[in-house]
């Protein structure tokens, strides 16, 4: 492989020593961004299997970009063939308009943080972050300030003499995170990094790396299977799906306007509703479901009357009423069967008249009306808060 | 090395012979202090059978070695006779030469088998485990057909031109050392593996992403991390090598020969002069004692049976820092064609297979040879041989009487075993440490200088020539070894198991028995193969215990290689080969079996 890269790729790689701290001004309108990542048609088969199908994609310079799927949905596999640990079977990866797929991962300059930290046992925090400066030849002065700022960074400062076992998971991960932007890297790879750490800590975890982000300036791809953490931090998801991605945008865009129902049911909670579609006006879709309710939605694409369909709607958007309100609004009716106290919020089950079973979940907040089990009930929502989909 | 570093690193984790650990809560939590647990009293047994046979004989020999009149006489002559100085200079020469051998073709063929390619390391791992239990004995003799005037080796030169008639090969400094470094690389190989198989390969990838080449990598990472490994192998194979007499006995001849050969020599010819033999075994002993002494000023011997201490590997990190000014080099050199910097590995891994496999492969075709005295190979095949081994009641008495000896010394192995791995692992008294290192001790103290102290003890007990005398004999290399296995196993039980039966109201026996013993059966049945094949294969106590009437296999092998060199003996091989093979796949059947069962992961080595 890497004898390929030497007649393939010489040329074009970063010859030079830390040359990527020359790309660290902030984004020139337009010009070409040496932190740009392309994909085109990139395929990873195995055997039998096809890990990754057909992957295109554009990674703005300095965006931070969360891919997020299942596991088994690819997402670690396309991380792997940026950092050059594994190589696409098909199509080409390009940093910077530079080919980047055929250089061994020695000459990628990229960072990455592993789910397993992957720091050198046999190195304390100082000489671990130390490590890429070292095979780029930086010593004295220059290695020495560039370390203590990476620590300093990351607040690491008190424990750069510990050896890795010696420090808490948390300070592992800050560890491996100071050894992935020591080199100023244009593109940082994390994997899960957060996985390893107990909920309260990710979620400060999730804060620092959001204001790292912006000290460094280095475009992040980040891998998650934890939807909670792709919304809070990234500015871009991509959904991923068997290899395949269903849905790139922003997570408002991802969260209010699902492409598919996968991206909607592994986005957070929905409610759905199955039926045919009866009619279409006014980009708004009528559905007729199983049970004879009928139910509405922003029309989705491709759709025509008397297609399968299904109504998806966030669960918060969704409001709650007693059967007996005398509105004229139509609605869906149904009773609660039963009532779950979970402190903040309650969770709701609703049978809707005609058999099928639905689960809402409410906050418990001031003004907000409260069910008891056998309590009859109306669910309303705005007919463009829903999408219908396929 | 798992994924989240365990903290607070227990203090004897591991094993060198250890089935994978599991990283948490397998050890028991401190119980109540007391100052002698009730366990240590399980620890009775063994420390009495070291006594009988570690302890006393060299007393004995002390003893012996000094006669009335002119205590030191023996003394004086091993000390000044060029015959012995020079033989025991040429002793440590060869011991370190096996060993730099071992380790240059022993490194890469570790590596091969942890961290090669999936395909690779399963069949290197196979092929490595089979050599690694076959006999010394057997696999010299394989090497004693590939030297021969008429072997292989001959025949190429010939055949190629290169020579007009045959070389003298046998009988040559250089068949003792090459057959020394094949014969103990097993025992160079295993301690780097253990080592190796822990080293994550993600850290290599890191290194790769973090913009170190392979050789870089390699070098800052890979090699410092293997460290542990390099050192036990280091000292394992180089203590083998001070006692060690099978291979230059019958690969070297008479002449320029090394210590221990002359000590075997004497212990078995030269019975009218005991004091003079037990001042030459003392010798062997002082000078080991003296090597183990300056090896633990710079490794913890501990490292030899759990080479994964981190404390070595941290000072191996350290050393890095005069290490970096070699970056640029490592640089350049990762920028050529990895075939360039990978070849040579490759290379040695092939000789070391080649050195591991070919000596077995030759037996197996030489007890095919119609001829005693032709060419070989030859095309001339024939199954006479078997036909004749099996036909005569001094082999097959052999064979049998190894069997018989293989499974007793198994049952009173493992029985003693258990009983000091289970003080070992849950009791807690100070000195652990130090018992599990005078456990060991058989595995690093040459046998030869040994053995005729336990003469001198079983013959004052009337056990000498006995059945039982051998059993002693070959529990002297079992318990060690299978200790080792027991201990490894008992640490990767899951502790909370046998809480869990205490908390449903099991009383600790009955917990034991009841929860632990099935869980951990399949490792106990391991561990008893493994004592089998010890016995199975010993010879250096053999040689001076079982006197005139009892013979095993390997001692009448020994004995009739060097009376006459026949086929038949190729077909005694093969046939203890054929025990290990079997003995070995019902070993890998059970550590599949347990590890469905009770999902704990394990291999041979």
């Amino acid at each position: 492989m890497s004898s390929r890269a030497q007649l393939g790729g010489a040329a074009t790689a970063p010859e030079t020593n830390g040359s990527p701290a020359a790309l660290r001004t902030p984004v020139e309108a337009g010009g070409s961004d040496g932190r740009q990542l392309r994909f085109t048609g990139v395929t990873k088969r195995y055997q039998d299997f096809e890990a990754v199908r057909g992957f295109d994609l554009d990674v703005r310079g300095g965006e931070f970009l969360t891919l997020l799927g299942p596991s088994g949905s690819g997402k670690t596999t396309v991380l792997s063939m940026v950092a050059g640990f594994q190589s696409p079977t098909a199509g080409s990866i390009h940093l910077g308009g530079q080919r980047l797929d055929r250089l061994p991962p020695e000459r990628r300059d990229i960072g990455m943080v592993f789910q397993s930290y992957a720091l050198f046992p046999h190195m304390t925090v100082q000489r671990n972050v130390a490590f890429p400066l070292r095979m780029r030849g930086i010593r004295g002065a220059e290695l020495a300030r560039r370390v203590s700022h990476a620590i300093d960074l990351v607040q690491l400062g008190a424990h750069s003499h510990k050896y890795p076992t010696q420090l808490s998971g948390g300070q592992q991960q800050r560890a491996a995170l100071a050894r992935a932007i020591v080199f100023e890297p244009p593109v940082l790879l994390m994997d899960e990094p957060l996985g390893a750490l107990d909920r309260r800590l990710r979620e400060a975890v999730q804060f620092e790396l959001v204001n790292l982000h912006r000290q460094i300036a280095s475009t992040i791809i980040y891998v998650t299977h934890d939807q909670d953490e792709a919304l809070t931090m990234s500015d871009r998801i991509v959904i991923m799906n068997e290899g395949r991605i269903e849905q790139v945008g922003t997570p408002r865009e991802i969260y209010a306007s699902p492409a598919n129902a996968f991206v909607a049911t592994f986005m957070g909670e929905s409610v759905e509703f199955r039926g045919r579609v009866e009619r279409i006006a006014d980009g708004i879709c009528t559905l007729r479901s199983a049970d004879g309710v009928h139910v509405q939605g922003r029309n989705g694409p491709g759709l025509a009357v008397g297609d399968e369909a299904v109504v998806v709607v966030r669960p918060e958007r969704i409001t709650l009423a007693p059967a007996a309100d005398g509105t004229e609004a139509a609605g869906v009716s149904g009773q609660i069967t039963e009532v779950l106290y979970m402190g903040q919020r309650s969770r709701y089950t609703v049978q809707i008249d005609g058999g099928s079973v639905l689960h809402l979940i409410r906050e418990n907040t001031v003004g907000v009306a409260s069910y008891a089990a056998g309590d009859d009930i109306v669910l309303r929502w705005a007919a463009d808060e829903a999408v219908v989909l396929r | 090395m798992t994924s989240v570093p365990v903290r607070a690193p227990d203090p004897q984790a591991g094993a060198t012979l250890a089935p994978q650990e599991k990283p948490a809560s397998s050890s028991p939590p401190p119980a109540r202090r007391s100052p002698i647990d009730r366990l240590a009293w399980l620890l009775v047994p063994v420390l009495a059978f070291y006594a009988l046979t570690l302890a006393y004989p060299v007393v004995r020999l002390a003893a012996q070695s000094v006669p009335d009149g002119d205590p030191l006489r023996h003394y004086r002559t091993l000390l000044t006779e060029p015959l012995y100085l020079e033989a025991l200079g040429r002793t440590f020469i060869y011991a370190s030469v096996a060993m730099l051998g071992a380790l240059i073709i022993g490194y890469p063929l570790a590596y091969l088998m942890s961290h090669g390619p999936r395909l690779a390391r399963a069949v290197v791992t196979t092929l490595i485990v089979i050599p690694f239990f076959v006999a010394l004995l057997v696999r010299t003799f394989g090497w004693m057909t590939i030297f021969a005037r008429n072997g292989p080796i001959n025949k190429l030169l010939l055949g190629l031109g290169v020579v007009d008639e045959p070389v003298q090969l046998m009988y040559t400094q250089q068949a003792v050392l090459l057959g020394m470094i094949a014969v103990l690389l097993p025992y160079m190989v295993l301690p780097l593996y253990t080592v190796m198989r822990r080293i994550d390969p993600r850290l290599t990838q890191a290194a790769n992403g973090l913009g170190a080449g392979g050789p870089a990598a390699f070098a800052f990472v890979f090699l410092p991390l293997s460290i542990p490994g390099v050192l036990a192998g280091c000292v394992l194979v180089f203590m083998l090598g001070l006692g060690f007499f099978i291979t230059p006995d019958l690969l070297g001849g008479s002449g320029e020969q090394v210590y221990p050969v002359l000590l075997n020599r004497t212990l078995t010819t030269a019975v009218g002069e005991p004091a003079f033999a037990s001042a030459m075994s003392m010798v062997l002993l002082v000078a080991s004692f003296i090597v183990l002494l300056a090896v633990s000023r710079v490794v913890p011997l501990s490292a030899i049976w759990r080479p994964e201490s981190a404390a070595v590997s941290r000072r191996s990190g350290r050393a890095l820092d005069a290490g970096w000014r070699r970056v640029n080099l490592l640089m350049r050199i990762s920028r050529l064609p990895s075939i360039v910097y990978r070849a040579p590995g490759h290379v040695l891994a092939g000789v070391g297979l080649a050195l591991c496999l070919v000596p077995m492969l030759a037996a197996v075709l030489m007890s095919f040879q119609r001829s005693t005295f032709a060419e070989f190979p030859s095309t001339d095949l024939t199954t006479d041989w078997y036909r004749e081994f099996l036909a005569d009641p001094r082999w097959v008495d052999a064979f049998l009487t190894s069997i018989r000896l293989g499974v007793v010394v198994a049952l009173v192995v493992t029985t003693l075993s258990t009983l000091a791995a289970l003080a070992l692992v849950r009791g807690t008294f100070p000195g652990k440490d130090l018992i599990m290192g005078v456990i060991a001790t058989p595995l690093i103290i040459p046998s030869v200088a040994l053995a005729f102290g336990l003469y001198l003890v079983l013959f004052n007990l009337r056990l000498d020539g006995t059945f039982a005398g051998l059993v002693i004999g070959h529990a002297i290399p079992a318990v060690p070894l299978v200790t080792l296995i027991l201990v490894a196993n008992l640490r990767a039980f899951d502790y909370r198991l046998e809480q869990a039966a205490r908390g449903l109201g099991a009383s600790p026996l009955r917990a034991f028995l009841t929860v632990t013993l099935p869980v951990l059966r399949p490792g106990f049945l391991v561990a008893a193969f493994f004592g089998f094949l010890t016995s199975f294969d010993e010879l250096v106590f053999t040689i001076s215990l079982a006197g005139t009437g009892l013979r095993t296999l390997p001692l009448r092998l020994w004995e009739d290689l060097h009376v006459r060199f026949s086929p038949i003996l190729a077909v005694v091989s093969v046939a203890e080969m054929l025990v290990v093979i079997t003995v070995l796949g019902v070993v890998a059947l059970m550590m599949r079996l347990r590890q469905r069962r009770t999902g704990m992961k394990g291999s041979i080595l």
